[in-house]
């Protein structure tokens, strides 16, 4: 039984296809990188495993369980979390709320309240967001908005988070504590990542393994420093060599 | 000063129930951006169930109330789930069906109770000086008082509990509450109910005092509209204060100006507002 599973999934939005058969697995506990150009179809792969909008062919298998046709909130509580490449906290709530929202989510309204308090401290001070808790989201900055949609996303206890673009926009210095946060992530809290990103040189330290889209398609799959080398993947992103 | 605190005294008592029923009506309108057009019907229902379960089945007038509450609630909830559900999306046909749904419950009401107006018991009897100037009815000051706990409960509901904090995540982002795990459909399905609820909380707390028939139940809806769009669509707390507002400027344009003119106050708020700050008192921007 497979961790992931995604078998041969098409999206089409009118008569552009989005994802045009993808299939891959991925193994639990693994940081695997989903890179490729602009408009591959990236973010859509997402949108379908999240949930978000439902496939047109193909199936999603998760922990054996079918989630083709899940709802995106049905399909968290299974476990898969997410994060956009454009942090979304819930703007007018603060950092505590924030993450008590995601507990709720996942567990519904029954549970103890002290239990819960400490565990919304244990997870904002994971990300270094402890000093904030009462502060309204929309008054952190950029990175801080992404570390509170981290914590969020773990308070839903995740088994996979799929991370979108999480380095954009920081600065090197944020970039290596970032990496740092997402190795802690799988190694604190035992769970897989599914990781897009364009900053490759950063991805490349943390990934076991690539992903690369084009054009809606799995272009080619493996390890990271073979896949980089890949003629098919050097053509993709900077177009036909000529010889 | 005698009169001008006594027409106060009634502005405040409609104010905190404007902004009582109104805080219905803007619930639901910020979470599931639906108009519930049968807002005053809920009201006009309540008022009648509270009446018969004091009249004709004997219980305790504040137990009636109390039920009658109940009532409307599992009715708000039977109204989101059959009607409602389908239109998600389509703000324009939930609009049209609330609107069939408000004519429907109009006429069943005159069908079933009657033309008459009908009241439940008063709460209290007698009443108590004010200020050393006027005697004001027990009554219309319990009317005050529940109106004001109600409010700050339902206050304290959104922004304490666990229920209000996922309202108010799906009131900011829909789309991320459902992706951090919330139940869209359970939090809409639980705030129309809710909503339909402080409709009648205001129509068990005002109708010993105006008696219900079946069609004051348009004057309700409007009012409850103009106090939305006062205060921001969305925004609780405006329309609080969008409630105080109308009710003082109705009562007092009444007394000073003319009593004819009640409505005319309401709707020159509604176009002012409309013409100088579209957005109300504390609107959303986008809105």
């Amino acid at each position: 039984m497979a961790f992931l599973e995604v078998q041969n999934v098409v999206k089409r939005f009118g008569g552009l296809v989005a994802v045009a058969g993808v299939s891959f697995e991925i193994e639990p506990g693994r940081i695997v990188g989903l890179i490729g150009p602009n408009g591959a179809g990236k973010t859509t792969l997402f949108n379908l495993i999240a949930g978000t909008f439902p496939c047109d062919e193909g199936a999603i298998r998760f922990c054996g369980e079918d989630l083709t046709r899940s709802r995106p909130y049905h399909v968290c509580r299974k476990g898969i979390a997410r994060t956009f490449q454009i942090a979304r906290p819930f703007h007018e709530m603060t950092c505590y709320e924030n993450v008590v929202v995601g507990l709720i989510g996942r567990d519904g309204f029954r549970g103890e309240t002290e239990a819960r308090r400490r565990r919304v401290e244990e997870l904002l001070e994971f990300v270094g967001l402890k000093d904030f808790m009462h502060t309204e989201a929309r008054h952190l900055n950029l990175i801080q908005k992404k570390l509170l949609e981290i914590a969020r996303a773990l308070a839903t206890r995740p088994k996979l988070v799929l991370l979108d673009e999480v380095l954009g926009g920081l600065n090197t210095g944020e970039i290596l504590k970032a990496l740092d946060l997402i190795r802690a992530i799988r190694d604190r809290f035992g769970v897989t990542i599914l990781w897009i990103e364009h900053v490759m040189g950063a991805l490349m330290q943390v990934v076991e393994r690539l992903l690369v889209l084009d054009r809606g398609r799995l272009l080619c799959e493996g390890e990271p420093a073979a896949v980089v080398k890949d003629p098919r993947v050097i053509e993709a992103y900077l177009g036909e060599a000529d010889d | 000063m005698q009169d001008l605190l006594l027409y106060c005294t009634n502005g405040l008592l409609l104010g905190v129930i404007y902004a009582l029923s109104a805080l219905g009506v803007s619930l639901i309108v910020g979470i599931m951006n639906v108009i519930n057009f049968s807002h005053g019907e809920l009201y006009v229902l309540a008022g009648y169930f509270s009446a018969l379960f004091a009249r004709a089945l004997g219980l305790p007038v504040l137990a009636g109330a109390g039920l009658a509450v109940a009532v409307v609630f599992l009715f708000g909830l039977l109204v989101e789930r059959t009607l409602i559900r389908n239109t998600y999306g389509n703000d324009m046909a939930s609009l049209i069906i609330t609107f069939v749904l408000s004519i429907v419950l109009q006429n069943a009401y005159l069908l079933i109770f009657g033309p008459y107006p009908q009241k439940p018991p008063n709460w209290v009897d007698g009443s108590t000086r004010l200020f050393g100037l006027f005697y004001y009815g027990n009554q219309r000051l319990a009317a005050l008082g529940a109106g004001a706990v109600v409010i700050a409960v339902l206050f304290l509901v959104v922004k304490k509990t666990w229920f209000g904090k996922t309202v108010r995540a799906v009131a900011q982002d829909r789309e991320m509450a459902a992706m951090v795990g919330v139940n869209p459909d359970g939090v809409n399905m639980l705030s129309f109910a809710l909503g339909c609820a402080l409709a009648a909380a205001a129509g068990v707390i005002l109708a010993p005092i105006f008696p219900v028939t079946p069609t004051v139940s348009v004057g309700v809806s409007l009012t409850a509209f103009i106090v939305v769009v006062l205060g921001g669509m969305g925004s609780l707390g405006g329309c609080v204060i969008g409630g105080l507002i109308l009710g003082l400027v109705q009562n007092l344009g009444s007394a000073y100006v003319s009593s004819g003119y009640k409505h005319f106050f309401g709707f020159f708020i509604l176009l002012l507002v409309l013409t100088v700050r579209p957005t109300g008192l504390f609107g959303r921007k986008q809105l």
